[in-house]
């Protein structure tokens, strides 16, 4: 096809992927509009989680101050925390990744748009409700890590604690699904010739990241549903008086917790990896050892969650394994912490804003690190737990390892949000205003915690002479929220009056400052071909060769959004991505996702089955527009290459996306698998009185159920592949769930009391694992059936069964093992136990 | 090897790893409620002996994942980029293995139950 010109091709390409004015901005599903809402919108909650720390250093300013109460102080430092893990600086890594990742890699979007958008609302309507109980006086009040049974009904009966299970949950199932967003948009959506090993250091940091929420976030949506159910319906998982146990609890948050730490770090880390070579002027030193490190970080990060629990009385040979697991994760991290400085070391560095912030983390995270290996140690933890020690080493950790690379990273990335050059006036006081009273604010509390002061006091007596240094840190963190307010104006007069630039104001060497800046929606007026590291490049020669439409994909067609899929080994393109078009649909499934949540906060259960259907009807209507009706001959992508839509290769994104949700899927299973594994082996009132059982007929039924779906999936695939309408395989696999989701729902029925004992609940929770799985099965038969009477479906357009054949596979042997688990749970194993 | 799967080398060493550490730490604990640490096998207990294989066990299983991606790399890396994963995936298997050592060291030093 011919490429327009430049002009030309520019109006053309915004034509098609602009979004609309006025409310029209409701259906924005593009990379850099979401980018920018998802980075305000955490912004916004951070300023009030700020303001929530405020209140918290004016309460704590002198002993016996009565500032606030002790019931409104338990809801503002349980919302400080909340709002600054699960608002803030998830969201805000999402809102860089988002905006970043495909002008990094050389696409022109992220690999699911819909999604996106639909993440945002949901963690915009999560948030929002969170706040609104804050507004209202019930928010949660037992800590952000909500442990039992402070958080159980007995102790928290009201509605506090089912705004934090539900709410978070909420934003958390739209934080798993960016991450699968962002695994898939960097191993499918990069520029040819963009092989894994030429990635820009970031998309590493990032994909580490995306994969260590897929299976850290689980557990915690787990622990959540299942303390959810306990509030709601008395099902006993946590209640070590009905043969559940408190510590189940700390095990599942502290599975997800601890990885958390990393999730927050390592794409700051990412950004700092960008950052330091470009302000050194040398290409970052040991990038293979830093990928190594980071997976090594990673996993390590998976081995160290009881670190929080060393007090509850863990046998010593495990707290062995955790403490161990807790000093060497030291280990990688300072491997990057040293190559960022061999990095400097053999550039020419200069000492622009950024590095200053930069310099601000290289101290505080230093300090949170050291502090780190010295509560990984048991005997300085036992000393030091639920003290202000505590608190002063996370916040060096966090603020040091997170919001200093992120301010660095607004400096740094401003220019290419506003397409003016930074006057840095402002920016240096707000810095040493920000270092300075951090360190005033929180050096102290390491203090404060060694003299024995508790974490989540609302007061303290005069007697514990621990006046001054409180009144000190209130006075610290006051001159850290004026540095803030600086950094705001500072931003605001930047975008305002800050001079306009053509590219690479920093002659940085990556792709991302190719594109024209302000970035335009489709990030690439033709999509570049790498030859090199993508930290090597030329952005200032590259970006006008792209937008004169001499790279791939440089003209429009079809009015489509079309980027290139690639092979993720290889980075040959395989595939011309068609994009879906703006729309209102991901707007109105997250507003009726957050009527579901609201009908289960209020217990209107029966209610909630009215928007649950309609999200899931949403969701079907969002398949309408996608795909072909026809078989396409592959398609000019230039360079006189071609290449198949992606509805006619074999794995495309939503293929590699089924596999990584099923991944995580598997996670939420064994953790299930292993709460049932713990209440037997370590609640103190286990075995029951009496077992609840389930017919062995009705597992057998659920399990036949399950396989012979697989099998039909199986089946129906290849009738496809024949030439055949793929109805009979079709038919026969819902059948095979409708057996499984019939059988547990029986099984569940005949149960009896479910409340008595966690035997009955945990049987009960398996089961209905089951029955989610082969529930989900059906929904997705009825999308291969929409698919087959659409049109959409031949033997070169598979995707749809495809990706349903991985559903049904990963149902048989989801569903095996609850029912294993559930077997295993009726057996009386306690007379195996030495007397 | 399929077209991904150096991508996927890269987790080998530390996903062995891994999955010795849940067992590992999941039969210290069934060891303990079920007593295991009470039967004497020789000077020391049937607990301690079963975690010292296991630990072991998983050293040995990184070790052999390692010379396998060893050869792998030496033979077979098609390109840059499967040599450039695979180099790494053999690497962080290296050093999963003194991370293995390290991490379970506790089983030849401290009580098992205690």
């Amino acid at each position: 096809m011919s490429t327009p010109s430049p002009i030309r091709l520019h109006k053309e390409l915004s034509r098609i992927w602009d979004t609309a004015p006025g409310l029209g901005r409701l259906s924005a599903v593009n990379h850099t509009v979401l980018g920018k809402r998802f980075i305000i919108t955490a912004f916004v909650f951070f300023t009030i989680g700020g303001l929530l720390a405020m209140l918290i250093r004016a309460q704590l300013a002198t002993s016996k101050n009565a500032f606030v109460g002790p019931d409104i102080y338990n809801q503002i430092f349980t919302m400080h925390g909340t709002i600054m893990m699960f608002l803030f600086a998830i969201p805000m890594f999402e809102g860089f990744a988002i905006y970043l990742l495909p002008k990094m890699l050389g696409a022109r979007d992220m690999a699911f748009p819909r999604m996106a958008a639909y993440c945002y609302w949901c963690y915009l309507f999560g948030g929002s409700i969170l706040i609104a109980a804050l507004l209202l006086g019930v928010a949660p009040d037992g800590g952000w890590f909500m442990y039992t049974p402070l958080n159980s009904k007995p102790y928290s009966p009201s509605i506090n604690a089912d705004i934090w299970l539900l709410g978070i949950t909420f934003v958390e199932i739209s934080a798993l699904s960016a991450a699968i967003e962002i695994i898939v948009s960097i191993l499918k959506l990069r520029a040819p010739g963009m092989t894994l090993n030429r990635m820009p250091i970031m998309a590493w940091y990032l994909l580490i990241t995306a994969f260590m929420m897929l299976f850290g976030f689980p557990p915690l949506i787990l622990a959540s549903a299942l303390l959810e159910l306990e509030r709601a319906f008395g099902l006993p998982f946590f209640d070590p008086t009905r043969g559940g146990d408190a510590l189940l609890w700390q095990h599942l948050f502290w599975l997800f917790g601890h990885p958390e730490v990393y999730i927050i770090f390592l794409p700051a880390a990412g950004a700092i990896s960008m950052m330091v070579p470009t302000f050194a002027r040398h290409e970052l030193i040991g990038y293979r050892t830093v990928i190594l490190a980071i997976i090594a970080v990673a996993f390590l990060s998976f081995g160290l969650w009881v670190h929080h629990m060393f007090t509850v009385g863990i046998p010593h040979l495990a707290l062995t394994f955790f403490s161990a697991a807790s000093g060497l994760v030291a280990i990688p991290t300072a491997v990057q912490i040293f190559a960022w400085i061999a990095t400097i070391a053999n550039g020419r560095p200069k000492l622009d804003v950024p590095m200053l912030y930069l310099f601000g983390f290289f101290v505080i995270f230093i300090i949170g690190g050291l502090t780190g290996v010295m509560v990984a140690m048991v005997p300085f933890n036992l000393q030091a737990h639920d003290t202000h020690f505590v608190v002063a080493h996370l916040h060096y950790v966090l603020v040091g390892g997170f919001v200093f690379p992120m301010l660095a990273a607004a400096y740094y990335w401003l220019p290419h949000f506003t397409g003016k050059s930074s006057e840095h006036v402002l920016s240096r006081p707000a810095f040493w205003l920000i270092f300075v009273g951090f360190n005033l604010t929180f050096f102290l509390m390491h203090l404060t915690g060694l003299l024995g002061m508790p974490r989540r006091v609302s007061t303290y007596p005069l007697e514990a002479k621990w006046d001054w240094l409180n009144l000190l840190s209130s006075f610290g963190s006051f001159i850290m929220t004026i540095g803030f307010a600086l950094f705001v104006i500072d931003v605001f007069l930047q975008m305002r009056f800050g001079t306009r630039f053509r590219r690479d104001p920093w002659t940085a060497k990556t792709l991302e400052w190719a594109t024209p800046t302000p970035a335009t929606s489709y990030a690439f007026a033709s999509l570049p071909e790498i030859s090199d590291r993508a930290d090597r490049l030329e952005p200032a020669a590259l970006g006008p060769k792209l937008a004169r439409g001499e790279g791939y994909l440089g003209f429009t067609r079809n009015n489509w959004m079309e980027t290139l899929g690639l092979d993720m080994m290889t980075a040959r393109p395989t595939e011309v991505i068609v994009l879906p078009r703006p729309s209102f649909l991901p707007f109105w499934t997250g507003l009726a996702t957050g009527a579901f949540v609201l009908c289960l906060l209020f217990k209107l259960y029966w209610l909630s089955l009215v928007p649950f259907a309609i999200t899931i009807g949403l969701w079907f209507v969002w398949t309408l527009t996608t795909g072909g009706r026809t078989d396409m001959a592959p398609l000019d992508i230039g360079h006189g290459q071609s290449a198949p839509p992606h509805w006619q290769v074999e794995r495309p994104p939503s293929w590699w996306a089924m596999l990584f949700a099923i991944s995580g899927d598997a996670v939420m299973v064994t953790s299930l698998i292993f709460g049932s594994l713990f209440l037997i082996v370590v609640a103190p009132q286990w075995p029951p009185q009496a077992f609840a059982t389930v017919s062995p007929w009705l597992l057998a039924a659920i399990v036949w159920g399950a396989i012979v779906a697989a099998l039909a999936g199986r089946f129906a695939l290849k009738q496809l592949l024949s030439g055949t309408a793929p109805l009979a395989g079709l038919s026969v696999a819902g059948v095979g769930h409708l057996v499984t989701l019939t059988a547990a729902t029986i099984a569940i029925s005949n149960m009896g009391t479910l409340t008595a004992h966690s035997q009955a609940a945990m049987l009960f929770a398996l089961l209905a694992m089951a029955a989610l799985h082969a529930f989900i099965g059906l929904l997705l038969i009825a999308y291969g059936f929409l698919r087959h009477f659409s049109g959409k479906l031949s033997a070169l357009r598979s995707m749809d069964l495809r990706i349903g054949k991985l559903w049904h596979d990963a149902t048989a042997v989801m569903v095996l093992a609850c029912v294993v688990a559930a077997l295993v749970l009726q057996f009386d194993l306690s007379s195996a136990r030495l007397r | 090897m399929t077209r991904s799967s150096p991508l996927l080398t890269l987790a080998a060493g530390f996903t062995i790893w891994a999955i010795g550490f849940a067992v590992i730490y999941a039969v210290q604990g069934a060891g303990c409620a079920y007593g295991w640490d009470r039967i004497a096998l020789g000077p020391i207990s049937l607990l301690r002996w079963i975690l010292g294989m296991l630990a072991t066990g998983t050293a040995v299983c990184i070790y052999l994942t390692k010379r396998k991606l060893s050869n792998i790399l030496a033979a077979n890396a098609r390109n840059e980029a499967d040599h450039f994963l695979l180099s790494i995936a053999t690497c962080a298997a290296l050093i999963a293995i003194p991370t293995t050592l390290f991490t379970f060291a506790g089983i030849l030093i401290t009580t098992v139950c205690g």
